[in-house]
């Protein structure tokens, strides 16, 4: 289902400046390193649909639909332009140029990108808004907690950290 | 290209200052999220809610008129109650928080000159559970019409300065207000400081009462 393009970068894991072979055809802005310790990536073309969850051990470019969740705790998310997630997401580092409407966990990293189009809430302990993009949701920012259990559950809640009068 | 501008703040260095030591700071911006905003304070521990408030304002609510068709007198006060009815149902739904959501700081913006009365007194009647007794606020009153300063968009850029861009909401109204008339609204805040800006807004700072 998934047009699995394996990094040609695979037998030089030192080579980080090297982007992986789904990220070419996209645009300057910043973005995930290139391929996580798997040194896999894969892409979910733009006429794919997919209902149901998905994980795995390498990255994911998702260009197409998915309902369901995304789970790559170790691995790096992007939803391309084109991309649709009505889904909740949870990956290492994301980056978000397209559509995802649904709780989103960047154990690592978010990135926002102007072209984004999000209905959800985000918790990161980084987050990067790329200027021009406009954001509606909440924000939950730990810098402290880098890699650590960042987890959408707290908005649906509240949280213990949450001020009380 | 959108142009950003960078505007001096008078008030926002104070209010940012009283907040600093919250240890997780709890952010209402009433607008949308922007990057500049979301950079300031984006390495300290933080949650910001950014409720997209000109969103709910493009179609105000409206009630059906049946009055000449049945033939019934209808009190105005009654016709201004379920007005304000509906514009409490409206934010209900933008500020929809856990309950014990409380703010640290509240970002208006300029978001009072797009309500009528009714709308402003609802919405701060439905923000009013959200705030605690050290809440802080930061607003933008335009007290005369003025095309210029309307359908803006607002970021902090710094301690002291503000990003401002052309917004998205060309289409919504404004009403100008005297600042005494804005703070009679405003249910749980009081304006503490007031500058007059060059561009004839009036920048105020805000407390609990």
């Amino acid at each position: 289902m998934f047009d699995r393009n394996k990094d040609k970068q695979q037998d030089k894991p030192e080579s980080s400046s090297a982007a992986p072979a789904v990220e070419s055809s996209y645009s300057s802005a910043p973005r995930p390193s290139a391929a996580g310790s798997s040194g896999k990536s894969a892409t979910l073309g733009a006429t794919i649909k997919v209902k149901g969850d998905i994980s795995g051990d390498e990255n994911l470019l998702i260009e197409g639909q998915v309902e369901g969740t995304v789970n790559l705790a170790s691995h790096e998310l992007t939803v391309g332009k084109s991309g649709k997630v009505h889904a909740d997401v949870t990956a290492k580092v994301i980056r978000i140029d397209g559509e995802v409407h649904g709780d989103i966990a960047g154990k690592e990293k978010v990135f926002v990108s102007s072209t984004s189009n999000i209905k959800g809430n985000i918790v990161t302990p980084k987050m990067t808004l790329e200027e021009g993009a406009r954001f509606k949701g909440t924000i939950d920012i730990d810098p402290g907690h880098a890699n650590g259990n960042s987890s959408v559950t707290s908005f649906k809640s509240g949280t213990p950290t949450d001020k009380t009068s | 290209m959108t142009v950003t501008e960078t505007l001096p703040s008078r008030l926002m260095p104070d209010i940012l200052q009283k907040i600093a030591g919250e240890s997780t700071l709890m952010v209402l911006d009433v607008g949308f999220g922007v990057h500049e905003t979301v950079a300031h304070f984006g390495n300290r521990r933080c949650k910001l809610h950014f409720c997209g408030l000109p969103d709910a304002l493009q179609s105000p609510p409206t009630l059906a008129p049946p009055a000449q068709k049945t033939g019934k007198l209808i009190d105005e006060s009654i016709r201004q109650e379920n007005l304000l009815t509906a514009w409490r149902d409206r934010f209900r739904s933008v500020l929809d928080f856990p309950e014990d959501t409380r703010f640290d700081l509240c970002l208006f913006w300029d978001s009072f000159n797009y309500m009528d009365d009714l709308a402003l007194k609802a919405f701060f009647e439905v923000l009013h559970p959200y705030i605690r007794k050290e809440t802080l606020g930061h607003g933008l009153i335009q007290l005369k019409d003025d095309n210029q300063v309307m359908n803006r968009e607002y970021g902090i850029q710094a301690q002291d300065q503000l990003a401002m861009r052309p917004g998205h909401h060309g289409s919504l109204a404004s009403w100008p207000r005297p600042q005494a008339r804005v703070a009679s609204m405003l249910k749980g805040f009081a304006i503490s400081h007031g500058v007059l800006r060059r561009d004839g807004l009036l920048e105020v700072s805000l407390k609990t009462e």
